[in-house]
């Protein structure tokens, strides 16, 4: 029990103050403890069983299981179907699609890609621009620091419908606001067709999608920020450490746990991005900028349901193995603590 | 710290206690005009998409009239465009879809959902003897008739700025060759020759349809063959023809230079403007203008028919979209009664009035609103049907053919490719919807 | 030296700051000026002052938009399946966290797997309707909470495993039952990944308007975020009237976003410095 405390004692401040709070308690009642076994002489053997009742994740389980997984899977039993719209008989044809996918229609494959591309690259630039801007946004020299963070918060709570409307208008060629503003400094060359220009348009559509993202991924790591511990910053001043040492020897070791689930964040929405090109681009111009979902969704207005289940099912395979190892990864991590 | 936590469960509950008044509130109101509705009133629910109801509103302020005449209240439930087609399949599948639905309704409507098992058969109503037989066959299936339809046929011209080409001394083109010198001239003017706009999805694509005309003068029998799976859309060299010249005519510069980010609804400003010279709309579309930009004489404007592939023929398309009564409604009586209440003659000459940018309505007795010079020019062209009226599985597909025409212009695709990429759609619809003509 | 230094770092950070703000609210900004202005004028959105302000734009929206009774059933959904939401995990993702292993290992992972789980409107329907749920708001709210669920477990699982189990033990001393070890000990710990999950959820709640349009079939139970699609359908060609249906969409999220920044941006910090 004291080995508990002490290494309770020396276990990081990753929750800085506010697990101080808990920290007294802890001493107190450890202290206690401690006078209850010595008087006692045995150690109360807790019964998890009991402390932990397993009815506390049937909430959960009954609304998850009823109104996701169960869809869900009838969903994708779909896939292995001829299911459409025209006929009212669905038949068994095995694994049909997903051949008619990774042979025939090389377009699949593109979009497939190019929903790699999309969440690999907004993954990086919203963890990159987010940690960039709470590391300034917390900075003692920056004045309305709050205001700031509102702001960059602010995209966030815009829906994507009126995100697409808006910049549509904003990045039109001739009357765009972009555009306009770029040839009133005399910047005409950089005056692009920022949605229809085929080299341009995915680095634009996921430009905007980090400019609506970064600012939760910003507010998400300035909370971590602030719970570290200041103590370790001054501490590491005294040895004369400058500010890279201490961002790479404090800030981002300490960070690590956020900025994972942080990834998990973006990695799951990337993979499944829709609204944000459905309403900035609707995929165009052509198919230049479609990713499984937009087509998943086509081929549902086609009519020809089987095809759309069985691309979301094989985005669903993708994703579940990619949540598989990220956790694995995570939890090997934790043994090695 | 205690005290936070005190004053934040406070404040939670609180605020739970007001949301909870509030849905009981909610409910209270709906359940006690629900009841009310027993006894007087019922609400009928109308979904459509956006483009099934006209902008100005006039559906909607007929449904009030309705409601002060017999008391029955009209919901609509407006979906975007781009949903509603999935939304309305996956509704109805699941006999959740609204009392009205509104649906497009291309030639034979047999091929685009499964309607006689959705809708309830309108065939005893007075008015469908009023109405145009030539759109019949777009609102039944197998002698059945099963919607109510208004917008009269549709006929797509290239409006054009009458002043600019007399002051640059140029004649209506009739070809495809005078065509490319007119806008020569016009571009060379400073003035972008055509205004096209490709964010929509559906304007670029009616060149190659909406020219049936001419595909069916060199092809007899052509819409037939097709749908028998005798011919396909490569063995129409005029189509192919007329998708290089678009290509042409885009990278000539006749377009403009952000025909892929503009929408249609900027055209209106480009005309007014004149910034622009030509649009491709309906005639009545100059009535929009009106509306918007008052100070605009839109008597400048006139009419002639697309020259793509030299085409000569007018286009025609008597279909458009219906609304339809979902068989699964409690309410089919009252929304009978809604249908007899638009079908009267003056709420029909109303929602012409009601609509500027509506030529006419599929109701003979209300007469329509082309402009003599319009109608002597109309009258001393022929007319024949458009592609995607006559032929299967084009119309489901055309926002797509808009995509496919994007890639071209941006260079991802070339011509030929487009046309490949149309004919394969149809083969893989035709499949799907298991057509006997594509059985082997 | 270290002084001039420094200064030069606070100017570089402030200018780098400000300039962040301004690109981020610039379209915030051109949507703000658009909606004072006339039809025509709206035409080209652009950041030039409108000739006329035109302050009957948002009586217009305010009358057409039905945006009052929408705006409450917005709050309605994102709160009370973001309540839901956060009373189910928290419970499920601590029994699972303080006793990882058989039965619960497996309900965790089982979730989890969710996060990937494809939407599938025609067999939700389905199930929905055997559940009697379509229609109604509670079923719109369940779902919402269904839907985020997975997610939301994995984040709260993470943290719950920073907390240590020492503190359970010692409240068994004490005499805690487990509904009261929860309630009083734990939930207050969990403070800032439930702020985190409220901000989470319910913006994706209030941002939604797919699940209203299959699942609620009456136009008075739609929330504003549809209400505000649905005003696209009848004024496409009105820009200004768009835009300040969008202003007056965005404001009370932005309001309630503005009160409540003490407890989310903060969040974590805020708490914890008085405690």
């Amino acid at each position: 029990m004291i080995l508990a405390v002490m290494y309770y004692f020396g276990l990081p401040n990753v929750l800085g103050t506010r697990v101080s709070r808990a920290k007294r308690y802890l001493v107190r009642t450890a202290w206690r403890t401690i006078i209850t076994i010595d008087r006692k002489g045995v150690r109360q053997n807790m019964d998890r069983k009991k402390l932990y009742p397993w009815y506390f994740t049937g909430g959960a389980l009954i609304i998850f299981f009823l109104l996701c997984f169960l869809p869900g899977m009838i969903g994708i039993f779909y896939s292995f179907t001829d299911w459409n719209n025209f006929t009212s008989e669905v038949n068994f044809v095995g694994l049909k699609n997903y051949k008619e996918i990774f042979e025939g229609n090389s377009e699949y494959i593109k979009y497939i890609m190019n929903t790699i591309v999309f969440t690999i690259v907004t993954t990086i630039m919203k963890t990159v621009v987010g940690l960039a801007l709470a590391l300034l946004l917390t900075q003692k020299f920056v004045k309305f620091k709050t205001f700031h963070r509102m702001v960059i918060f602010s995209p966030q709570v815009m829906s994507y419908l009126v995100v697409g409307l808006v910049f549509k208008s904003m990045l039109h060629p001739t009357t765009g606001f972009l555009n306009n503003f770029l040839r009133s400094i005399g910047l005409d060359w950089l005056a692009k067709n920022w949605l229809t220009d085929l080299k341009l348009v995915f680095p634009s559509v996921m430009t905007v999608d980090t400019w609506k993202g970064m600012g939760y991924i910003m507010v998400v790591i300035i909370a971590g920020l602030l719970s570290i511990s200041p103590d370790y910053y001054e501490a590491a001043s005294i040895d004369g450490a400058s500010f890279w040492q201490k961002f790479r020897c404090i800030t981002l070791p300490l960070l690590r746990p956020i900025v994972i689930n942080v990834t998990v964040l973006n990695v799951t929405y990337g993979l499944r991005v829709f609204d944000m090109i459905y309403s900035l681009t609707n995929g165009g111009p052509g198919n230049a900028t479609g990713v499984i979902n937009t087509a998943v969704y086509k081929e549902f207005s086609k009519g020809d349901f089987a095809m759309g289940t069985t691309l979301s099912s094989i985005l669903f395979l993708f994703v579940l193995c990619l949540l598989y190892f990220i956790i694995k990864s995570m939890e090997n991590k934790e043994v090695d603590m | 710290m205690k005290h936070i936590l005190k004053k934040s469960f406070i404040l939670t509950m609180s605020l739970l206690i007001t949301l909870l008044a509030f849905t009981a509130c909610s409910k209270d109101q709906e359940t006690s005009s629900e009841g009310g509705d027993e006894k007087k009133n019922v609400t009928i629910t109308f979904g459509s998409h956006q483009s099934g109801l006209p902008t100005s509103g006039v559906v909607q302020e007929l449904a009030k009239e309705f409601e002060a005449e017999t008391g029955i209240k009209i919901d609509f439930q407006i979906s975007p465009d781009a949903q509603w087609r999935d939304l309305i399949k996956v509704k109805l599948d699941a006999g959740e879809a609204p009392d009205i639905f509104c649906a497009d309704t291309p030639i034979n409507l047999i091929s685009s959902m499964r309607f006689e098992e959705y809708a309830v058969a309108l065939n005893d109503e007075e008015w469908v003897s009023r109405i145009d037989e030539n759109v019949i066959p777009a609102i039944s299936v197998d002698d059945n008739i099963y919607g109510i339809t208004f917008p009269g046929k549709k006929m797509y011209f290239y409006v054009y700025n009458k002043e600019i080409f007399e002051n640059l001394g140029l004649e209506v083109p009739t070809t495809y060759e005078e065509f490319k010198s007119v806008c020569q001239a016009i571009l060379d003017a400073g003035i972008t020759p055509v205004f096209e706009a490709t964010t929509n999805g559906w304007h670029q694509v009616l060149p190659l349809f909406e020219t049936g005309g001419l595909y069916l003068q060199n092809h007899p029998d052509l819409y037939n063959k097709l749908n028998a799976n005798e011919m396909d859309l490569d063995d129409i060299p005029e189509l192919l023809t007329i998708i290089q010249q678009l290509k042409e005519c885009a990278e000539l510069g006749y377009f403009g230079d952000d025909y892929l980010s503009n929408s249609v609804e900027n055209a209106k400003e480009a005309i007014a403007t004149e910034k622009a010279a030509m649009f491709i709309a309906e005639a009545a579309w100059r009535n929009e203008i009106k509306a918007d930009y008052p100070d605009f004489d839109i008597d400048k404007l006139g009419i002639f028919v697309m020259p793509w592939g030299d085409n000569q023929v007018i286009g025609v398309n008597p279909a458009s979209n219906a609304y339809f009564i979902n068989k699964e409604s409690k309410y089919v009586e009252e929304a009978r009664q809604f249908f007899e209440f638009l079908a009267r003659p003056e709420n029909l000459q109303k929602r012409l009035d009601g609509q500027p940018g509506l030529s006419e309505v599929c109701w003979p007795e209300i007469p329509g609103r082309y402009s003599d010079e319009d109608q002597a020019y109309i009258d001393a062209h022929e007319k024949a049907s458009v592609v995607q009226v006559a032929v299967n599985y084009i119309d489901n597909q055309w926002m797509d053919v808009g995509k496919d025409l994007e890639s071209m212009y941006t260079g991802a695709l070339t011509p030929e490719g487009v046309l490949e990429t149309i004919m394969h759609r149809r083969h893989e619809q035709a499949q799907l919807q298991k057509d006997p003509a594509w059985a082997n | 030296m270290g002084n001039i230094k420094r200064k030069i770092f606070s100017i570089i950070g402030n200018v780098i700051a400000i300039i962040t703000s301004l690109v981020v609210m610039i379209p915030l900004i051109v949507l703000l000026i658009n909606s004072f202005k006339s039809s025509g004028e709206a035409n080209s959105m652009s950041l030039k002052l409108p000739e006329k302000w035109m302050f009957e734009n948002y009586l217009v929206v305010i009358e057409q938009g039905k945006l009052v009774s929408s705006f409450f059933n917005g709050l309605l959904y994102a709160t009370c399946s973001v309540l839901i939401l956060i009373l189910v995990v928290s419970a499920a993702a601590f029994v699972i966290s303080r006793n990882f292993k058989g039965i619960n290992k497996f309900v965790y992972y089982f979730i989890i797997a969710g996060i990937a789980m494809p939407i599938n409107n025609v067999a939700l329907m389905k199930v929905m309707q055997a559940l009697h749920l379509v229609n109604t708001r509670y079923g719109i709210v369940l779902l919402y909470a269904a839907i985020n669920i997975p997610l939301s477990l994995f984040l709260c699982y993470g943290f719950i495993g920073t907390i240590p189990r020492e503190i359970d033990e010692a409240a068994v001393i004490d005499g805690c039952t487990p509904f009261k070890l929860f309630t009083r000990i734990i939930a207050p710990l969990l403070k800032p990944i439930i702020s985190t999950l409220f901000v989470l959820n319910f913006m994706a709640v209030w941002n939604d308007f797919t699940m209203p349009l299959y699942y609620l079939n009456n136009s008075r139970k739609w929330p504003m975020t549809l209400a505000v699609y649905n005003f696209f359908g009848a004024f496409e060609n009105s820009w200004n009237l768009v835009s300040a249906d969008i202003i007056l969409t965005l404001l009370p999220v932005l309001i309630i976003f503005i009160l409540g920044q003490k407890y989310i941006v903060g969040g974590v910090s805020a708490g914890a410095v008085k405690g």
